[in-house]
């Protein structure tokens, strides 16, 4: 086991249940150390969102092993789960996924709320991150007032603001234009720079070339990074 | 499992909030609840409003503080029937029951004596009573015009009566009684006073009366003492229950048979008077209880659609770290507060309808009925509401904390 993975995954399958079985992973067994920067890319289909849920412990694996800093994930209840999507992790969606009837603010603030961070204090971490992501101005705006890359930047700041190590980005450029997925990619890339380990899931090479590693998976299995 | 308070607070804040988004959506779906609710109030309101008036008519007739002695009208069997129509109520029992409790503030013997009273060509089927000076007292029945009877009257068995308003009425019209004679079992008795009508419902029947001295009627009509009944009046209202024991010891150690004796006091109306109302209260209750649980139903039914439509926010809130007793407890108090704010509603139309009630009451029916809602009424109407929030919040919500924040999110 490699000593500064934050991310260990050894033989990780996943299998849709239901009517008709899909496999969604096979057999994965990966490892991502301390503050690398890293894109996952791979056609349509391949097990590229099934995999970032697992990372993000949304999703707990069929069989094989996750060790999440040096502890093993399986076996944990759902409540440990949900801490540590709270304060371990942050996520990224390509869909932004922001409360539309919560303001900007409430919608970054709503991780501390889950931390048991009140009042002022709480505000003033969430102001501080959007500030970070260059939103001062629209703290107030709710999510319908806000541009697809300001959305996202809200997105990113929620991820941000109760100081995870990891990153998690599932096509965090797929629903915008370049010139703005560039922007964002940019952003990821700074806060790479300060330490926090990232990884993003995109088709597009240009946005895949700003990583420093990329994990190719097809067909639910890795094969190459 | 542990909820933190910041987490609590906002689940409070953001059900709040929940009721406002469609409000009449909202509207709709607590108007069961505040429909149950205000029924119940209004009904407990006008059902205390008639117990309280019932025992008030009682107080004001004088009735609350008398204990009436009489004999059992019906035996069992013939050995019984035997021993009671050897039993009476005599002049002696009275000396014992004068002298059996010191908390004994009058003591009035009464015959019945069935019979039409005539004036002229008149005639008046009303109640003919022999009783002493004290039974206006006991009553506490006025005198109108003229006096009451006294002790002189009894001492000389004197032909005199003392008539109630109704009897004025039949015989006399608008003439002054007051020294007319009427004609009962061959004889003539003058008038000598006439008592005050008696207006409220419970108290009608004394306008009905012809009050003779008792011992006028043992000589001159019955021939005999047998008392049909003998009243005792306490110096209070507490201490009812004390000399109506002492009443008892007194007399059961006089009969042979001590069963031949009912002792009735208005302690016992009362008490049965609280039993029908709390049947009253009972039968109300489950037709309130249906219409909640049909409200209730109603709630479910929103929080189901509610969870619903809010899968992807459920997703939303999980994947930054909310825990599902989190969920659990924000969908819970939604429908807690739903259910509350129907309460209130339910709350403020009831004592309304209630006080409207009371008006249409005195108006239509002429019956004064106050509405009076106690804080106990209003409490239990909270706690109802909120309880059916509860038990009708529960599968939602537990359906809500149970959301699959992947699956959720992967929703388009
Ligand atoms: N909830 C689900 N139930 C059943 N099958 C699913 C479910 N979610 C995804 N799948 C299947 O699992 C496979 C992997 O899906 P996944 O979403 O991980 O792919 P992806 O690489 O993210 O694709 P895309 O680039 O289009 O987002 C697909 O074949 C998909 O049909
Ligand atoms: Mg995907």
């Amino acid at each position: 086991m490699n000593k500064s993975a934050v991310i260990e995954l050894d033989n990780i399958c996943y299998t849709y249940g239901g009517g008709k079985q899909v496999f969604a992973l096979q057999n994965i067994s990966l490892s991502i150390g301390s503050g690398e920067f890293v894109a996952i890319s791979g056609p349509s289909g391949s097990g590229k969102s099934t995999l970032m849920h697992i990372l993000g412990c949304m999703l707990t694996p069929t069989s094989g092993g996750y060790c999440l800093l040096a502890e093993e994930v399986a076996g944990r209840t759902a409540s440990q789960m949900a801490q540590i999507r709270n304060s371990t992790i942050g996520f990224v969606f390509q869909n932004f996924n922001l409360l539309p009837r919560a303001s900007a603010l409430k919608n970054v603030e709503l991780p501390l709320i889950y931390a048991g961070i009140a009042g002022r204090k709480r505000k003033a971490r969430a102001l501080d991150v959007l500030t970070r992501v260059g939103l001062a101005a629209r703290v107030s705006h709710h999510p319908n007032e806000l541009s697809g890359g300001e959305k996202q930047r809200v997105a990113i700041a929620r991820a941000i603001v109760s100081k995870p190590k990891i990153l998690l980005a599932d096509e965090p450029t797929g629903n915008l234009d370049r010139a703005t997925g560039k922007a964002i990619i940019a952003m990821l890339k700074e806060l790479a720079a300060d330490g926090m380990t990232i990884i993003y899931v995109s088709h597009d090479l240009e946005m895949v070339a700003e990583a420093t590693r990329s994990i190719h998976i097809v067909d639910s299995r890795v094969v190459g990074g | 499992m542990f909820v933190n308070n910041v987490v609590l607070g906002e689940a409070l804040l953001s059900a709040f909030k929940q009721l406002f988004i469609h409000p009449l959506r909202t509207l709709l779906t607590i108007s069961g609840i505040a429909i149950g609710i205000a029924a119940l109030i209004a009904m407990m309101g006008i059902g205390e409003g008639t117990r309280q008036k019932v025992i008030d008519d009682m107080e004001r007739i004088g009735g609350t503080g008398v204990i009436s002695v009489e004999l059992r009208g019906g035996a069992m069997n013939d050995q019984d029937r035997d021993n009671i129509q050897k039993d009476k109520l005599t002049r002696e029992d009275m000396t014992l029951l004068s002298q059996a409790s010191s908390l004994i503030m009058s003591i009035s013997p009464v015959i019945h004596v069935p019979g039409m009273v005539f004036f002229a060509d008149l005639r008046f089927e009303g109640q003919v009573y022999g009783t002493n000076q004290f039974y206006g007292e006991i009553r506490d029945w006025q005198v109108e015009r003229g006096r009451f009877l006294t002790r002189v009257d009894l001492d000389y068995a004197s032909n005199i009566c003392v008539i109630g308003s109704e009897v004025r009425h039949n015989l006399f019209a608008d003439q002054d009684p007051i020294g007319k004679k009427i004609h009962f079992r061959n004889d003539e008795f003058t008038v000598v006073g006439l008592m005050v009508e008696r207006n409220f419902e419970a108290g009608r029947w004394l306008n009905k009366l012809i009050l003779l001295p008792v011992d006028t009627v043992e000589k001159r009509i019955t021939g005999q003492t047998n008392y049909t009944q003998i009243l005792v009046k306490a110096d209070k209202m507490a201490s009812v229950s004390i000399v109506r024991d002492q009443i008892e010891k007194a007399i059961q150690s006089r009969h042979v048979n001590p069963d031949s004796i009912v002792i009735h006091s208005q302690v016992e109306v009362i008490n049965s008077l609280e039993r029908a109302s709390m049947l009253m209260r009972f039968s109300f209750g489950s037709i309130t209880l249906i219409v909640l649980v049909v409200g209730g139903i109603g709630i479910m039914n929103l929080m189901l659609v509610s969870v619903t439509e809010r899968t992807r926010e459920v997703g939303i809130h999980k994947a930054v770290g909310a825990k599902n007793i989190d969920i659990f407890l924000l969908f819970l108090f939604e429908a807690m507060s739903l259910s509350l704010l129907g309460g209130i509603l339910g709350i403020v139309s009831g004592i309304q309808g209630g006080r409207f009630l009371s008006f249409a009451i005195a108006t239509y029916l002429d019956n004064q009925v106050a509405c009076i809602i106690s804080n106990k009424a209003i409490m239990l109407a909270v706690f109802f509401s909120v309880f059916i929030g509860v038990v009708f919040g529960l599968y939602p919500a537990m359906k809500a904390a149970n959301i699959d924040p992947s699956k959720a999110l992967s929703y388009e």
